[in-house]
């Protein structure tokens, strides 16, 4: 009777009610418990949390030290089944068990322990409120449905155990951004996750066999089929090939494992893999070798512009302290660039008005006999900039020195606007640097710089930057004018602006 | 630089460095060399290629303007024309093809490429 009413129970905590149930009214007892041995703050208690009762008697349910029960304790650890007819007079309790039981009011019971592992975990106890003669036939009755639940609790938890962990594993293998997907010793799947044919578009069914290789790009196949003739002596499948991606209609890279899945015997069973999507991490790893060798090249750039400087510097000072105070001030105006240079992110670019901003700012006497007239945002060439940079820190250095910032009312205006694309395609931007009421010492006598401005101008930018270069010594100062090439993208942000 | 080191030879140099393509040009015309260049680009320099008939050896930086120099290197060598690197760049740059070509680390003062240029030369 018992069995069939436990077998349809899928439940455990259902299995426990309906015996305790069944027992609890066939014996007509006050109660019947379902007691668990837990640990609570590190002691160990007798836990009740679950009892049938019958109608109208004292619940059962509470939590107690096992140790305020020493003689019960010690034949549950044996694991025998205890009858105690009447717990006052009974010779086996011990006083303190008495003490513990008359609090419970449990003057009569039947306990049948289970023991697992050496351990004692569970009970189940018929509870009488007044002492009983339980008969033999009652004894054994409680011990049998103790076995039968604990029986049907295990069948039951183990049950509900592997259904969890089936619906996880589930629930992990289709959420996980991983392709996954089985398949026998030669490579021949046998079936693909859901992403896979989200990824792929590919019909789970059509990816058996040697079905998937259809989305594996044409390059790859072969280095993915040798990789399977491998697998079975290595004991693993490793390898990376490029998958069509249906959204994008283009290859990623993805890096493939698979690990076998053994019998007893250590026979391949099946291969289960997964296909990681790995191609924005190598497109990094890309241009990380890319950044990073450019980085090398602009470093080492940048070292042998401070030993041309230093060179020629040095060629034209006349003693060390000269040599000091020109090479910091280069030295610094070459920081200003860099400055400008390391703010940018991939696609930005120095706007012209920015470098020339930048560098009158750095001379601090230049206030109100300056006028900068040019359309703001004219994109400049990285390998521009730098030149560039340091020829107007020589126009304006030799300005503060000897030219319009050297005097009050004389006056520096630099104009600048962009011309339309050449027939190369590249826009011009022409720079007018041209000072005003400077008298200019006799012809000859007159210098910019020391030359070395000069020269960078008339010699470096047209010779490094294609620039096109003049410059002259009017009687009323200096006339410079530059037209270099700049960013062709300053073409198509115009354009998209009309 | 010993005078007239390379006396009669006609050196390509192909640098967008400015400074250091004058510096350098100095230097082998003082040391007697005829300087083909120097050539700021790519496509300069592989008009000079096509323009002269004799090049005795070359000197190549390998980023030119950020157009790298090795069309420059492949036309040389099929003329068996010596040349070595002046670069930036890390090893792992160059191709392998180049791997016997020899290679200055920049920054490198003309002194130091002449000699390295003479060692080319005197093992051909």
């Amino acid at each position: 009777m018992l069995s069939d009413a436990l077998r349809p129970l899928t439940d455990a905590l259902e299995i426990q009610e309906t015996a305790t149930r069944l027992l609890g009214e066939h014996l007509d007892v006050r109660a019947v418990n379902y007691g668990l041995v837990e640990t609570l703050d590190g002691v160990d208690h007798y836990v009740i949390d679950r009892a049938y009762v019958a109608p109208g008697r004292r619940s059962t349910v509470g939590r107690w030290p096992i140790t305020d029960f020493p003689g019960f304790t010690t034949v549950m650890h044996a694991g025998e089944t205890m009858a105690v007819h009447d717990v006052a007079n009974d010779p086996n309790l011990m006083p303190r068990d008495k003490a513990g039981l008359a609090s419970t009011q449990t003057p009569a019971f039947v306990m049948a322990p289970l023991v697992k592992n050496g351990q004692p975990t569970a009970m189940l106890c018929a509870v009488e409120d007044r002492p009983r003669k339980w008969t033999n036939a009652e004894i054994a009755l409680v011990q049998e449905v103790a076995e039968r639940t604990w029986a049907a609790v295990e069948r039951a938890s183990a049950e509900m155990a592997l259904r969890e962990a089936e619906q996880r594993l589930q629930v992990l293998m289709e959420g996980i951004p991983q392709l996954v997907w089985g398949a026998v010793e030669d490579g021949r799947w046998t079936w693909a996750s859901p992403q896979w044919t989200a990824f792929t578009g590919q019909e789970e069914r059509d990816s058996h066999g040697w079905g998937w290789l259809d989305a594996v790009h044409p390059d790859d196949r072969e280095r993915a089929q040798e990789a399977w003739a491998n697998a079975v002596e290595r004991g693993e499948f490793q390898t990376d090939y490029r998958v069509c991606h249906a959204s994008e209609d283009r290859y990623r890279w993805f890096q493939t494992r698979a690990t076998p899945v053994r019998d007893a015997l250590g026979a391949i069973i099946e291969w289960l893999g997964t296909s990681t999507d790995v191609d924005d991490l190598r497109e990094l790893q890309e241009r990380q070798r890319v950044l990073v060798g450019e980085l090398q090249h602009r470093t080492r750039n940048l070292l042998g512009v401070v030993r041309t400087m230093a060179n020629r510097t040095g060629d034209t000072s006349d003693d060390f302290p000269d040599f000091r105070v020109r090479f910091q001030d280069r030295l610094e105006a070459l920081a200003r660039v860099q400055g400008l240079l390391s703010r940018l992110s991939d696609d930005d670019r120095v706007a012209f008005d920015e470098l020339i901003e930048t560098e009158l700012k750095a001379m601090d006497n230049s206030d109100g006999q300056v006028t900068l007239d040019g359309p703001r945002g004219i994109r400049l060439r990285s390998s521009t900039v730098q030149m560039l940079g340091m020829a107007l820190h020589e126009l304006a250095t030799n300005a503060v020195k000897y030219g319009a910032l050297s005097k009050p009312d004389a006056r520096l205006v630099v104009r600048w606007h962009m011309d339309p694309p050449d027939r190369r395609g590249r826009p011009w931007l022409r720079i007018d640097w041209r000072e005003s009421g400077v008298r200019m010492p006799p012809a000859g006598v007159a210098k910019l710089g020391t030359g070395q401005g000069r020269e960078l101008i008339e010699g470096a930018l047209p010779y490094q930057l294609s620039a096109e270069t003049s410059f002259e010594l009017g009687p009323d100062g200096v006339h410079c004018a530059i037209a270099i090439p700049v960013s062709a993208s300053n073409v198509q942000a115009e354009s998209s602006h009309a | 630089m010993p005078e007239e080191k390379f006396s009669g030879l006609a050196i390509l140099i192909a640098e967008d460095e400015y400074y250091v393509a004058t510096e350098l040009a100095r230097e082998l015309a003082r040391a007697g060399a005829t300087v083909i260049g120097p050539a700021p680009s790519v496509d300069k320099a592989l008009d000079l290629n096509g323009s002269h008939a004799r090049i005795d050896a070359a000197l190549l930086d390998v980023n030119l303007g950020g157009e790298i120099v090795f069309s420059v290197a492949d036309l040389l060598r099929e003329r068996h024309v010596p040349f070595l690197f002046a670069t930036g760049y890390d090893r792992s740059m160059i191709p392998p093809r180049f791997d016997d070509v020899v290679r200055c680390e920049k920054p490198v003062g003309a002194d130091k490429l002449g000699a390295a240029l003479a060692n080319v030369l005197s093992g051909k």
